[in-house]
């Protein structure tokens, strides 16, 4: 039952992924990974319901605050920046 | 039964989520979007894990999930919305300019 939410999860992430390249500006990127991330996470659990091992809902807490990090650092990389003046 | 429900529930609410995030026009709207991806879809489908597995390793880290996606959730998306501001991306449909009007001050 639990392998019909990640099929859900999976077209949702390739809808992240269309943005992602479509995306004209760069924090149309980092929003597009931000949520692709979020997915993952989610994939991750269903995994784990799926194959019943505990393990992996640890290795989705890891994934959730690398991504914040990540996206914490490409923000204040970005905030001094004068990149789309017209 | 009602767990399963839930999760089913959030796989679609993050469909309509990342097609909100296909068909918005600039980045403030798309941030919307992405606000119903991760508590509407991602936090629903963890709580109905909780429903699921009612007293078990597995409730225990899906509750911590839930507390960490709602704490920083808000806070990425105000620093990525903040940068592109800065960085001088223009919204498409703009009423009123608050942080020009307190620069000018």
């Amino acid at each position: 039952m639990y392998e019909y939410v990640v099929y859900l999860l999976a077209i949702a992430a390739v809808l992240c992924i269309v943005r992602f390249i479509k995306g004209p500006t760069i924090p149309d990127k980092v929003i597009a990974i931000d949520t692709m991330s979020s997915l993952v996470v989610g994939i991750i659990v269903m995994l784990s319901l799926y194959f019943r091992v505990s393990l992996l809902m640890d290795v989705a807490i890891v994934y959730a605050i690398l991504a914040f990090i990540g996206n914490l650092a490409i923000s204040k990389y970005l905030m001094g920046k004068k990149l789309y003046e017209e | 039964m009602i767990g399963i429900a839930l999760m089913l529930v959030g796989g679609v609410l993050a469909i309509i989520g990342s097609f909100g995030l296909l068909r918005f026009p600039d980045v403030y709207s798309r941030s919307h979007a992405q606000t119903v991806v991760n508590v509407g879809g991602v936090c629903l489908m963890l709580l109905g894990v909780i429903l699921d597995q009612l007293f078990s390793v597995f409730s225990v880290k899906a509750l911590f999930l839930i507390i960490l996606i709602f704490v920083t959730s808000p806070v990425a998306t105000h620093a990525i919305t903040k940068a592109a501001y800065l960085s001088g991306v223009k919204p498409k449909v703009i009423v009123v300019d608050e942080w020009k009007r307190l620069k000018s001050r």
